[in-house]
């Protein structure tokens, strides 16, 4: 498995890096903790189970186009499925395991498209079953035709609660309302931004159709104050608050609902990123602890590139724009191939518009500080740790004042998770509290995911340099 | 710039550096302990250990300063007041030996253990098996063990004694640098990173292996080297392993803590640095190394891994006690801070405040030794290599 160029992730960034480094006749590795390609975005239907259509017709077009590009390459490359990297190191060096082995590469580049996870201000009751992130309820969805809930709730902030309500609405689920922290026509701050993004606009009002169609009620600036029930989610009680994060009194209403989608935006699974040093930079709008690049996605690791929204978020169709990218430069700076320029110019125009348009969703993505003052003391921010904001606090209270310091202090973050969903909850906490705006994050070190000893142990080299 | 007094500044807020702290602050009422740490909360090696603590030792000094500890830690929730405890978890340590080579030394080291009530036995490999199902007896001679021994979480050991000396009135501060020392008539004068400057009688040096850089200016030598260690963690799983496991010929330790993680700290030579990296092939050597010695557990999940760095002296024991500079004094663990942090604080807080000068259980393990040449070497130390 000799290979040129290795990739990790194969959702749109990746399979369009790869598509672009072999059309330049590199040997490409592709690899993806999914049996298929597609990424998060446009997840594939697990075999045996019947292929759904996205309710905008252009998002089904764009699945299609990313897929076709995988079958022009795909007899062409080693595709990776169900492999999980999950150490990385100076050289390139990318540890991967698959199933019950694990492969050392040493590639001319690497480029990291590991994407995004999923965040959520945490509350009284969200452990419960039946409390999911949005996109787990998606993924259920799309991959296995699974509907998580028949009553559902979705909270959050930004415009994915929008499209997980109308999927659910098409999958027949009962949805009770869409409560957003921040209205979308906040975008409007931004009209330069808006005009850029005018296609993903008109895609976006055909998700608020469907939810008007279906008697959906939206809530603007609600919060989720605490999810009910015992063994499981019965309802959910949201709180109204003003722009800048005030509740305001007496508005409390309970809902009920055996479903609670919830996200409020997403961190970059930036890693394998800070396992090779590369510096990051924390901006909770753009994903929270943010790898920087340059504008090719290269970095300042020798032979990593970084594409796609592990680099910052900016939605999927810039994620494939900056995948050429990434694959190009990977031929072209790496491997010595002459590449084109127009496919390039192309996909540096299609991300300019996406990076204007962001900053318009970036303004629904905003959380108050004052949000996390209202959860009730005992709620667990490290869910895997069981660490409640209380003795998070106290710590804070106490001189620890760096992320490492505070997960030293009270184990939140050392847990199954690696920290990726609680660590900016106590980011959060640490700037309110010392109106910091950099926040170190917590150091990156191998295992990026959990992975057996057994695989460790067994382990074969690949390699590489072609 | 911000001038401070101390009658005694400790450097450094380990688990020497803390427990130096209470004791001097439980037992004093009227003194001023200011205690400066460079990092953060336990970003030394006393928060990046396998937190294990046993008084299997061949040496006098080392069985007494460990029972004495093992004790302390018996009740380190009530006697620090830190009621959610340190997840003590008193199972017993299991030394394994490969050969009759290290079944004798087992053996010699338990006739010792024996004359301080130490209720350690060399067990048949057929009593390993029985103590831990899941050990593989291949290329095993014996082992020997002791139901005393225990392990806790360094981290809440950590917390518990810098809550309790903060309480005592002990002034700690993190992410402050001491970056040089100077002497001022009888006084000493440490100047931080922060522009800060503390003016203190006495000094205590609880840096580790970076004791040297402090003391060489002041023309003070000690032969202290960092070397790194790197751990990994696994998922936590129902209890498999009851006791601490040491395989003296791997150089493995294994601690499965008390809520089912288990911790392995493997051993293996590398470059004598001051590193918290972890090193590419370190996953898979701990991984092949740990299977071989528990060959069911190949499919427990890796969480996490780690690197630390600690000093190691050229007979692997602790440096306690006062230099040529007169209240000017070291505590350097080598290895076994953590284990012995509550002894050792107790009798070097006494020696500092000139209660008890020359207790016979630190020493052997003054500095001056390394003029004299009178070294003590410990039979049972657990090293894959020395320099």
């Amino acid at each position: 498995m000799k290979s040129q160029v290795v990739i990790v992730g194969a959702g749109p960034a990746g399979v369009m890096a790869a598509f672009e480094a072999v059309k330049y006749g590199c040997h490409v590795t592709l690899i993806d903790e999914s049996p298929r390609i597609g990424g998060q975005i446009y997840r594939q239907a697990a075999n045996g189970i019947a292929k759904r259509t996205n309710i905008v017709q252009k998002e089904q077009d764009r699945k299609k186009i990313l897929m076709a590009a995988f079958e022009q390459i795909s007899d062409r490359i080693d595709f990776l499925p169900e492999a999980t990297a999950y150490a990385a190191f100076p050289g390139p060096e990318l540890h991967v395991t698959q199933h019950n082995h694990s492969f050392v590469f040493q590639p001319k580049v690497l480029i990291l498209a590991t994407g995004v996870s999923e965040y959520t201000v945490p509350f009284s009751g969200w452990t419960l079953p039946g409390v999911m992130f949005a996109g787990g309820v998606q993924a259920l969805m799309k991959e296995y035709g699974v509907c998580a809930g028949k009553q559902a709730l979705v909270a959050g902030a930004g415009p994915l609660s929008i499209a997980v309500g109308a999927q659910l609405v098409e999958a027949n689920a009962k949805v009770q309302a869409i409560a957003l922290l921040n209205p979308l026509s906040d975008m409007t701050a931004k009209p330069f931004s808006l005009w850029a993004g005018r296609q993903m606009i008109r895609e976006g009002f055909t998700y608020l159709k469907k939810l008007k169609r279906s008697g959906v009620p939206t809530l603007n600036r609600w919060r989720v104050i605490r999810a009910h029930g015992k063994d499981c989610l019965k309802a959910v009680t949201l709180g109204k608050m003003i722009r800048n994060g005030q509740a305001v009194p007496n508005t409390e209403k309970t809902i009920q609902c055996d479903l609670l989608a919830v996200n409020y935006g997403f961190s970059s699974n930036s890693e394998l990123a800070r396992m090779f040093g590369i510096e990051v930079v924390f901006n909770p709008e753009f994903g929270g602890w943010i790898p920087q690049l340059d504008v090719f996605g290269g970095t300042t690791a020798k032979g990593v590139l970084i594409a796609g929204d592990c680099g910052g978020v900016l939605g999927g169709v810039a994620a494939a724009a900056r995948g050429s990218i990434a694959g190009a430069t990977a031929a072209k700076k790496f491997c010595g191939k002459a590449v084109d320029q127009t496919t390039l110019t192309a996909a540096f125009a299609e991300l300019k518009r996406h990076q204007l348009f962001q900053k318009a969703v970036r303004k629904t993505l905003h959380i108050p500080f004052e949000v996390y003052e209202l959860l009730d003391p005992e709620t667990h921010i490290c869910r895997c740790e069981g660490v409640s904001l209380e003795r998070l606090q106290q710590s804070i209270d106490e001189g620890h004042h760096t992320i490492n310091a505070i997960k030293r202090n009270t184990r939140a973050g050392m847990g199954r998770c690696g920290g990726r969903v609680c660590l900016r909850s106590v980011a959060a906490l640490l700037n309110e509290k010392r109106k910091l705006t950099e926040i170190e994050p917590m150091t990156a070190r191998p295992v990026a995911r959990p992975v057996t000893l057994g695989s460790i142990a067994n382990q074969s080299n690949c390699e590489g340099q072609g | 710039m911000l001038k401070k007094t101390a009658d005694v500044l400790i450097i450094g807020a380990g688990a020497y550096g803390l427990s130096c702290a209470w004791w001097m602050t439980q037992e004093h009422n009227d003194i001023d302990i200011m205690v400066l740490d460079g990092g953060g909360f336990a970003h030394g090696a006393s928060g990046r250990h396998g937190a294990g603590m046993r008084m299997q030792w061949g040496l006098e000094f080392n069985i007494l300063l460990c029972q004495e500890s093992i004790r302390f830690f018996e009740e380190a929730a009530e006697r620090l007041d830190y009621p959610e405890g340190i997840d003590f978890k008193q199972e017993g340590y299991l030394l394994l030996a490969p050969n009759e080579q290290t079944m004798s030394n087992l053996r010699s080291a338990i006739k010792i253990q024996h004359k301080f009530g130490v209720p350690s036995e060399l067990f048949t490999p057929e009593d390993c098996l029985k103590l831990v199902p899941s050990l593989n007896l291949e290329g095993l001679a014996g082992g020997s063990f002791c139901s005393k021994d225990a392990s806790a979480s360094a981290f809440k050991w950590l917390d518990a004694l810098l809550k309790a000396s903060r309480r005592n009135g002990a002034k700690i501060e993190f992410n402050t640098m001491v970056n040089r020392i100077e002497r001022n008539g009888n006084d000493f004068i440490a100047h931080t990173n922060k522009g800060t400057s503390v003016t203190a009688g006495k000094i205590l040096l609880c840096t580790d292996w970076a004791v040297p850089q402090l003391i060489e200016p002041l023309g003070i030598t000690l032969p202290i080297v960092p070397f790194p260690k790197e751990i990994l963690v696994t998922e936590a799983c129902q209890p498999i392993i009851g006791p601490m496991l040491v395989d003296m010929e791997r150089h493995i330790a294994i601690n499965q803590v008390k809520n089912g993680n288990i911790v392995f700290t493997v051993t293996r030579e590398r470059k004598r640095e001051y590193s918290l990296k972890s090193t590419p092939g370190f996953l898979n050597y701990a991984a092949q190394n740990i299977l071989e010695l528990l060959p069911g557990i190949g499919n427990i999940q890796v969480l996490r891994s780690w690197c630390g760095t600690s000093g190691e002296t050229p007979d692997m024991q602790a440096i306690l006690g006062e230099t040529d500079i007169p209240n000017l004094f070291v505590a350097v663990s080598a290895y076994k801070g953590f284990m012995t942090s509550p002894a050792v604080g107790r009798v070097v807080s006494r020696l500092i405040l000139d209660e008890e000068k020359d207790n016979p259980l630190i020493s052997p393990l003054h500095p001056k030794r390394f003029q004299t040449g009178k070294l003590v070497p410990e039979p049972l130390t657990n090293q894959a290599v020395t320099s």
